[in-house]
């Protein structure tokens, strides 16, 4: 009996590991891993983790699963509430809508999608920022950031399939 | 039962799917809410904020460890590669400093003479209130803070500045019961009341998003050149006067840039200085009613009768002076 319930346990805390996954993301992204945060050299890996769950297991990171995240990035980092969770369930939402197309393509599909819709979100979470400041805040920090999101992609992807074929799939998942 | 399931799932989808679009439009319309309320009322929010910040810093402090051992080795190993050069440069340094610890010892002397005579105060002291680490540093290419893990509980409050053995890095923005949050000088947000030596010249560091921040609100006609020092003046009474803050390295029509000569690439641990703040006296009648309230009205008082001073008291007021007399 008591196996049962376990194993029960363990299926349901597999279907929380998108969200806690999107948490232990924003988490390495605020790190100061090289030093080097205030000058943009920190890739935006949230967003690679927030595209993959939007991807694949959208009945598992819902819109508001892409906010907390967003608020929770936000508060780390010390940016005004509400700029990063703003960008990041557009972005879950973007991802949805387009979940035909996207349907059994390759992975070079996938990643050249990602490659177009990053530096989207970085603009608009520059543009966003700039009207929030009220000044234009300088573009070159958001381009090695951008650039460096945008490599990390292959290697946040192939570590969150893995993880991927261990949650089991709801029968009831759109 | 497989069935039952899966006419329950195709009447519950649709209801799934409007859910979504539902809290889609809802939490955009929250997001904006946010952001305007933030930036209606800047504090209003911080304290959201922190308890983010503070429910984390445990597990920023773990994923930290592995960090900071693998930096440390990355740097012995660089240490062990250039031992011969280092060694070096550091007997060569030792002999310029020792002329400079007979030239500061005279001095030292010099001024606890000058003061006496002077009858000036020593130097305050600035003690420590909290030393913390710092745990994240990322409000990436937007803002240029840190996050710290000590927080009230430690002793850390708002406004406190945060130095390391190299000089000043920042200031205390917002604090929390386990965490506070440093801005960076270089942040675009960030002015610091400083002034150049030798000349003594007093300016405003402005922070502008870049490594190296600029002077600004110069006096007319500055006597500045590149390689003088920049200090904190401790006007405003907000910031210790005498800290660190770099050098100048740079005179030209941009401006006057300032290289901080803290490495914030390097950045690990921080001291947060206690500071008694100089309050302005309209602010200090603020503060006390603050906290002792509001000031009792004016009102006429008895004379105590009760007790009579005895005759030819010292304490007996002059009868003309008073014009209580008839």
């Amino acid at each position: 009996m008591i196996w049962f319930w376990l194993r029960q346990l363990d299926a349901r805390l597999r279907l929380l590991l998108p969200l806690a996954l999107a948490v232990g993301a924003v988490l390495i992204d605020v790190l100061p891993l090289l030093g080097l945060g205030p000058w943009g050299l920190t890739p935006f890996s949230t967003l690679c983790v927030v595209y993959f769950w939007s991807l694949y297991r959208p009945d598992l990171f819902g819109t508001l699963a892409a906010f907390a995240t967003g608020i929770i990035y936000d508060a780390v980092a010390g940016l005004p509430l509400g700029l990063t969770a703003l960008i990041l369930i557009l972005t879950r939402r973007f991802v949805v809508m387009q979940r035909r197309f996207f349907a059994a393509r390759s992975f070079l599909v996938v990643l050249s999608c990602f490659l177009l819709l990053a530096p989207a979100a970085a603009i608009a979470r520059w543009a966003l920022a700039c009207v929030w400041w009220g000044r234009a805040l300088p573009f070159q920090p958001i381009v090695l950031s951008l650039l460096l999101t945008m490599a990390l992609y292959p290697v946040v992807s192939l570590l969150l399939a893995r993880v991927h074929h261990q949650i089991p799939r709801l029968s009831h998942a759109p | 039962m497989k069935p039952e399931r899966r006419a329950l799932s195709r009447l519950t989808l649709p209801l799934k799917v409007l859910a979504d679009r539902f809290a889609f439009g809802a939490l955009v319309i929250l997001s904006l809410a946010l952001l305007a309320v933030g930036k209606a009322n800047v504090h209003l929010l911080e304290g959201v904020s922190m308890r983010i910040s503070d429910a984390l810093v445990p597990a920023l402090q773990t994923l930290m460890q592995p960090v900071t051992a693998s930096r440390r080795l990355v740097e012995g190993v660089g240490e062990l590669l250039a031992l011969r050069a280092e060694n070096a440069r550091l007997k060569e340094q030792n002999l310029r400093l020792l002329e400079w610890q007979g030239a500061a010892r005279q001095l030292s002397v010099e001024n606890a003479a000058l003061r006496q005579l002077l009858k000036m105060p020593a130097d305050p002291k600035l003690p420590t209130a909290a030393t913390g680490r710092i745990v994240a540093d990322a409000g990436g290419p937007f803002v240029h803070t840190v996050l710290v893990d000590v927080g009230t509980e430690d002793g850390a409050a708002r406004g406190m500045a945060a130095i390391n053995e190299r000089g000043m890095i920042g200031r205390v923005i917002e604090v929390g019961r386990h965490s506070a949050r440093v801005l960076l000088l270089t942040d675009f947000n960030s002015r610091i009341p400083v002034l150049v030596e030798p000349s003594r010249d007093q300016a405003i560091l402005a922070g502008n998003n870049t490594r190296r921040p600029t002077l600004v609100f110069l006096p007319l006609n500055p006597r500045l050149a590149v390689g003088n020092r920049v200090l904190t003046s401790g006007r405003g009474g907000v910031l210790p006067p005498g800290l660190e803050i770099g050098t100048v390295v740079a005179i030209d029509d941009a401006g006057v840039t300032v290289e901080p000569s803290v490495d914030f690439a390097r950045l690990e641990y921080l001291r947060l200085l206690e500071y008694d703040q100089v309050v302005p006296p309209e602010q200090l009648e603020e503060m006390q009613r603050e906290m002792y309230g509001p000031p009792l009205p004016p009102r006429f008082v008895a004379p105590d009768t009760s007790y009579s001073e005895p005759l030819g008291s010292p304490t007996d007021p002059p009868a003309v002076a008073s014009g209580l007399t008839p």
